[in-house]
């Protein structure tokens, strides 16, 4: 921005030097020109007065040599000699003066000749007199020289005159163009600044506003900035504070993965050696040691089950590209026993290639599925698995669903008890159990099956039928 | 007759394991030592004869089951001598640890003592003289 004010102000001043430039060196041509139209008015004033001069010299010459011939008086020969000098001074001044015109340098040959013609004649003339009477021829022929040097000398001042005449007339044409043209320049150089001055301030009043505007601007990305710092330094707050959770919870985790169960296992032994060796038992504390040792079991696996789930949060694995198929018969050969006893039959369908963190797959397929086996309650338990390969854009949630993507639309139905729909969100909740004790289980089994989906940025809905069966539909990435 | 060391802080534990064995194994020497000290120093006093087993607890105060393990299999003396890891936890990282540092075998404690026992026999049961690691799938002896 600055730099296009500065480019259109340089345009404008470049221009204003230009025109005042110009404008000043016609000005300067106009009155030189008048300076030497003056000068030759006057130049030519002298040429005429020289003439006379000349001609004055001469005539006094003449009265002077009359005089010393009448009255053979000494002084006015003096003075007659004295102005024969003075006559070539004056006539080297004409010289001087008409070097410049060609037609009068010609006219000053001649009336040189003429001066010194007279000149000599007078000399001659003096020299006579000393002898002898002057003739008459003498005297007119002085006359004839005197008229024709008259003549001469006319005709130089008339053409003086028409050179005066033409000077003069130039003179009062610069006299009259030069004032006005000096007007001109001024309004001219007027009118520069002025143009000048209004650009000049445009281009100020534009830059002030942008200046504000940026000034505006710079304080509302600083306080934004110092929101954003802000916001920085709680966000690291809570990450440090984040951290130290997750520090305690993994010290949580140790503790029930080795404090909690050293005890409970101690009890299970004790017990099952007290059944296995003491004989004198009465019926009812069999029975209590039984039920002990079954309630320190179910204890045994939601430990177990809670100690999986949190190490989930905490182990980061890498995603291979696995069979399905294959997957599932390996949870077939590990589930054998109670596959073969209550009769299960499982069906694979679709594409086999899916993307997964194995062993958290496996772990997230054998939930289901002895999910599904735990509640058949009655009849032969049919589960069936399925996986397509959808588009992002055809899965009905958006959250954190890229629309270009590939999805793994996998669903695990089952004939079942089913659920009530209104529990399908809570159904994946730590804890939450839709069924009473009838069906055993930790309530944790569905919770880390949400986790591994999550951990495969995936997610899973829920969907049910009471007494007709589930269905479990996972998205994850293809 | 056989030479068994058993390393476990946990007194139930000792008496349990002692127990079992003794309902299986007739005529076997059982040496207890409480902690990893207390093991290194039992190994230093007699040993030769080095024992046939020596069991392993891993939580233990003053010297750790790890540190025992490390020291032995580092030890121009005692290095040949069967290890195995008799821990309650069943953490793999531990697990795997265990087997990388060179223990022979690993027994989760059970939580039943006819189980105890059936694991006590079948260790009993190798060739002690030509015990080698075995491959990481067969590392955790489960008899159940």
């Amino acid at each position: 921005m600055g730099k296009l004010i500065r480019y259109r102000i340089q345009i404008v001043f470049t221009i204003a030097i230009i025109v005042l430039l110009s404008l000043s060196v016609f000005s300067y041509l106009r009155i030189n020109n008048l300076v030497k139209a003056s000068a030759l008015v006057n130049h030519t004033t002298n040429v005429k007065l020289e003439l006379e001069n000349i001609f004055s010299t001469v005539a006094d010459m003449e009265s002077g040599h009359r005089g010393y011939i009448l009255a053979k008086d000494i002084g006015f020969l003096t003075h007659f000699n004295s102005l024969i000098y003075s006559t070539q001074l004056k006539l080297n001044e004409i010289n001087t003066l008409t070097t410049d015109n060609t037609e009068q340098q010609e006219n000053f040959v001649k009336l040189k000749l003429l001066v010194n013609q007279r000149i000599e004649q007078m000399k001659d003339a003096v020299l006579q007199s000393r002898s002898a009477e002057l003739t008459p021829e003498i005297w007119s022929k002085g006359k004839i020289t005197m008229d024709d040097l008259r003549n001469h000398i006319d005709k130089m001042m008339a053409q003086e005159e028409i050179l005066l005449k033409e000077r003069t007339k130039s003179l009062s044409y610069e006299t009259v163009l030069t004032p006005v043209f000096t007007i001109v320049l001024i309004f001219c150089s007027l009118g520069v600044l002025f143009v000048s001055y209004y650009v000049i301030t445009r281009e100020l009043k534009i830059s002030n506003i942008l200046k504000s505007d940026l000034e505006l601007r710079k304080k509302e990305l600083l306080n934004v900035n110092n929101s954003l710092l802000q916001s920085n330094v709680s966000l690291k707050e809570s990450n440090v504070s984040l951290a130290k959770m997750n520090k305690e919870l993994e010290s949580f985790t140790y503790i029930s993965s080795h404090d909690l169960q050293e005890p409970l296992r101690k009890i299970q032994t004790f017990v099952s050696r007290i059944i296995d060796t003491e004989d004198h038992l009465s019926e009812n504390g069999r029975n209590y040691l039984n039920r002990t040792q079954e309630s320190a079991f179910r204890m045994q696996n939601l430990i177990r089950d809670l100690l999986a789930y949190s190490r989930l949060k905490t182990e980061v694995f890498p995603i291979e590209n696995w069979n399905l198929k294959s997957l599932v018969e390996e949870i077939k050969s590990d589930l054998d026993e109670e596959i073969t006893k209550k009769n299960v039959i499982i069906e694979v369908l679709g594409e086999s290639e899916i993307k997964i963190i194995v062993s958290q797959f496996r772990q997230l397929l054998t939930n289901l599925i002895t999910n599904s086996i735990k509640f058949s309650d009655k009849g032969t338990p049919h589960i069936i698995i399925e996986n397509r390969i959808v588009k992002g854009s055809d899965i009905p949630e958006d959250d954190g669903i890229s629309k270009d993507n590939l999805y793994s639309k996998i669903t695990v139905s089952d004939n079942g008890v089913g659920f009530d729909p209104q529990f399908s969100d809570r159904i994946f909740e730590v804890f939450q159990r839709l069924h009473d004790k009838r069906f055993e289980g930790t309530g944790i089994g569905l919770a880390i099956v949400k986790k591994i989906v999550e951990n495969h940025n995936g997610f899973i809905t829920a969907d049910g039928k009471e007494n007709i069966g589930a269905t479990f539909t996972i998205y994850i990435p293809a | 007759m056989k030479n068994i060391f058993l390393t476990d802080d946990d007194i139930d534990d000792c008496s349990m394991f002692s127990d079992a064995l003794n309902e299986v194994y007739t005529g076997a020497k059982l040496t207890i030592a409480n902690n990893g000290l207390k093991l290194m120093e039992a190994l230093e006093q007699n040993v030769p004869p080095s024992p046939e087993i020596i069991f392993l607890d891993l939580n233990m105060p003053f010297k750790n089951g790890f540190e025992c393990l490390q020291e032995i299999r580092k030890s121009q003396r005692y290095q040949d001598i069967p290890i195995i890891i008799y821990s309650t936890t069943s953490n793999n990282d531990i697990v795997e640890k265990t087997y990388l540092h060179g223990a022979n075998y690993y027994i989760c404690k059970p939580a039943s003592y006819s189980i105890l026992k059936k694991t006590i026999l079948h260790v009993l049961s190798f060739d002690i003289k030509q015990l080698q690691q075995p491959i990481r799938e067969n590392f955790v002896i489960n008899v159940a």
